[in-house]
């Protein structure tokens, strides 16, 4: 019944994702946490993170997501997409991903940077849905060491 | 004008829209109401040929707008059948709901609050009839009393003489949920109030709009409500204040209009109610909630309540068919349908209401998603955010069908991954 347009945002992968968020087991060394909260409608990102002091980059990283569909497979895709990389690399995922949504033309190159993330594509022409998909990445800018206890 | 719902369609232009490819179907009236040709070419008109400063010169035009504007007053006075209005007008024009509700806490709760007293509210308030309270209740020492509700959103009734006690110096409760369709026994609760000499204020901002309201019946003393749920235009809202109340009352805002004789030292104030409307009022929007309350009156309250509660009958009855109802999805609100409005709340463990609220507005489909003003309430039903969809006269059954088979495949299709 549904037509073309939500079933593009709705795809299999996001559904998937949004079911079966990835990175969700404990980790077991946390160093850094992030959160970030929408009070307006209640979704939620939790980040516990293994960072590598030596080689400035996510190790691991346990991923705790509550909300809509958007949020959490977003925030599911984005955890896989950064494991192993270090900031200046997650930076640029995101610049691509916003430039996706601002409708922009990418070269194939910037489409293999976002991986699966490509299938929120249709959030393009959804405009109140599209801050429902940056949540993860509001929750990256606030990455902060924790204290030893 | 023809009470047929097709007939009352044709003067909502915005009915027409096409969204997403679809017939606009506006669920949402909870939020904001649509506004019929009628209330549109008012404010056009007045715009147009009427425009000028009321209460001020004496010109023909500022005459006929001031005589309009303070027809409009009598209406509204008229509408909610309050008593000897002719006489003195206690019909104060405000901003909004919200707006009546602060003025309250400040102009009345200032003078009147003392420590220790207590102010009751429910645990179904909108913000608006939450925070104010709150903030009086701060300045003043003062407690905030929350009345509990049973598993059903309704009052737990059985509490009323632990709640509205001696010590009670206010009770200020919401007459229909926005957020959960309950309609409470205001009656009963005003009567509770009289015994201990509480004051009350009733939260019309749902009910107003869709069912008769008397306030020579009820009796309360302070009664709020918007004119843009009630096809009217925004940036208006009515504060009844009842006239021993009213006499007590002082000012809360000051400056031209309000007075009656100016000083360099002081000032006098002019009658009521004009003395509670300091500077130029909202004169386009007042005349043209004229016209709205033209309309509801043509139709007649009763008949609306009625349209709505066999609207809502068919939804239940749809939504029994359709056998979506368990554990995990939930509708809100009173078993007893006498008990609700034409507000439908759901929340389901399947989607979030925001998933579900995209696939609905695919379908051109309008209905609110979030917590609707009731955060507390949320918090306490131990969800983030819930789907409203909420009627009014021209809404039709061809419509409700289509939104419950709408919201049925719309769980469907998140339930399969
Ligand atoms: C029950 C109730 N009270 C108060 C309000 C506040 O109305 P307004 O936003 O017009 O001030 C609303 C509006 O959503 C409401 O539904």
């Amino acid at each position: 019944m549904f037509d073309q347009k939500t079933l593009r945002l709705y795809n299999a992968i996001i559904k998937k994702h949004s079911r079966y968020p990835a990175n969700n087991a404990k980790i077991n060394h946390i160093t850094h946490r992030a959160v970030a909260i929408n009070k307006f409608c209640g979704d939620e990102v939790h980040l516990n993170i293994n960072y590598d002091n030596k080689n400035f980059l996510i190790n691991e990283i346990q991923l705790i997501a509550e909300g809509c569909s958007i949020n959490i497979a977003s925030a599911s895709i984005v955890s896989n997409l950064i494991l192993g990389l270090n900031s200046e690399k997650i930076l640029y995922i995101h610049q691509i991903y916003n430039k996706m949504l601002d409708n922009q033309k990418l070269d194939p190159k910037e489409h293999i940077v976002l991986g699966d993330l490509i299938y929120f594509r249709p959030l393009s022409n959804i405009k109140i849905r599209k801050k429902c998909s940056q949540l993860i990445w509001n929750s990256i800018s606030n990455i902060q060491p924790i204290k030893p206890i | 004008m023809n009470h047929n719902i097709s007939e009352i369609r044709k003067d909502f232009p915005i009915l027409n829209t096409v969204i997403n490819n679809k017939k606009l179907v506006y669920l949402d009236n909870a939020a904001t109401s649509q506004k019929p040709i009628q209330v549109i070419n008012k404010l056009n008109d007045y715009y147009t040929k009427l425009n000028s400063n009321v209460h001020r010169g004496v010109h023909t035009l500022s005459g006929k707008a001031t005589d309009e504007f303070e027809n409009v007053r009598l209406k509204v006075a008229e509408f909610i059948n309050v008593p000897n209005y002719k006489k003195s007008n206690p019909i104060i024009w405000t901003k909004n709901t919200t707006e009546s509700i602060n003025i309250i806490s400040m102009a009345w709760g200032d003078e009147n609050i003392k420590e220790n007293d207590e102010i009751v509210v429910s645990a179904m308030e909108h913000h608006s009839n939450l925070i104010p309270w709150q903030k009086l209740c701060e300045r003043k020492k003062a407690k905030l009393k929350i009345f509990p509700i049973n598993e059903f959103q309704e009052l737990n009734i059985k509490l009323l003489n632990e709640y509205i006690n001696p010590n009670t110096k206010l009770v200020s409760i919401v007459h229909s949920s926005n957020s959960m369709g309950t309609i409470n026994p205001i009656k009963t609760i005003i009567n509770q109030a009289k015994k201990v000499n509480a004051k009350v204020l009733i939260d019309g901002a749902q009910s107003v709009p869709h069912m008769p309201v008397d306030v020579t019946d009820l009796d309360c003393d302070f009664l709020v409500f918007s004119a843009h749920k009630m096809l009217g235009p925004t940036g208006l809202g009515v504060l009844y204040v009842k006239e021993d109340v009213i006499n007590t009352l002082e000012p809360h805002f000051f400056g031209g209009e309000m007075v009656l004789d100016v000083s360099y030292e002081s000032a006098t104030w002019n009658d009521i109610p004009m003395k509670f409307e300091a500077g130029t009022p909202n004169i386009a929007d007042v005349i043209a909630f004229g016209a709205a309350i033209d309309y509801l009156n043509e139709i007649g309250m009763s008949n609306i309540r009625k349209h709505e509660l066999e609207l809502t009958k068919f939804a239940l009855h749809l939504i029994e068919e359709s056998k979506f109802l368990n554990d995990n999805t939930v509708l809100y609100g009173p078993k007893n349908v006498s008990n609700r409005s034409g507000v439908l709340t759901f929340h389901s463990g399947i989607a979030h209401p925001h998933d579900l609220g995209t696939l609905l507005d695919n379908e051109g489909i309008a209905v609110r998603t979030g917590h609707h003003c009731t955060m507390p309430l949320m918090k306490y039903l131990g969800i983030p955010a819930s789907l409203r969809a909420s009627l009014y006269i021209y809404n039709t059954e061809e419509e409700v069908s289509n939104f419950i088979k709408c919201f049925t495949d719309s769980l469907r299709f998140f339930e399969n991954v």
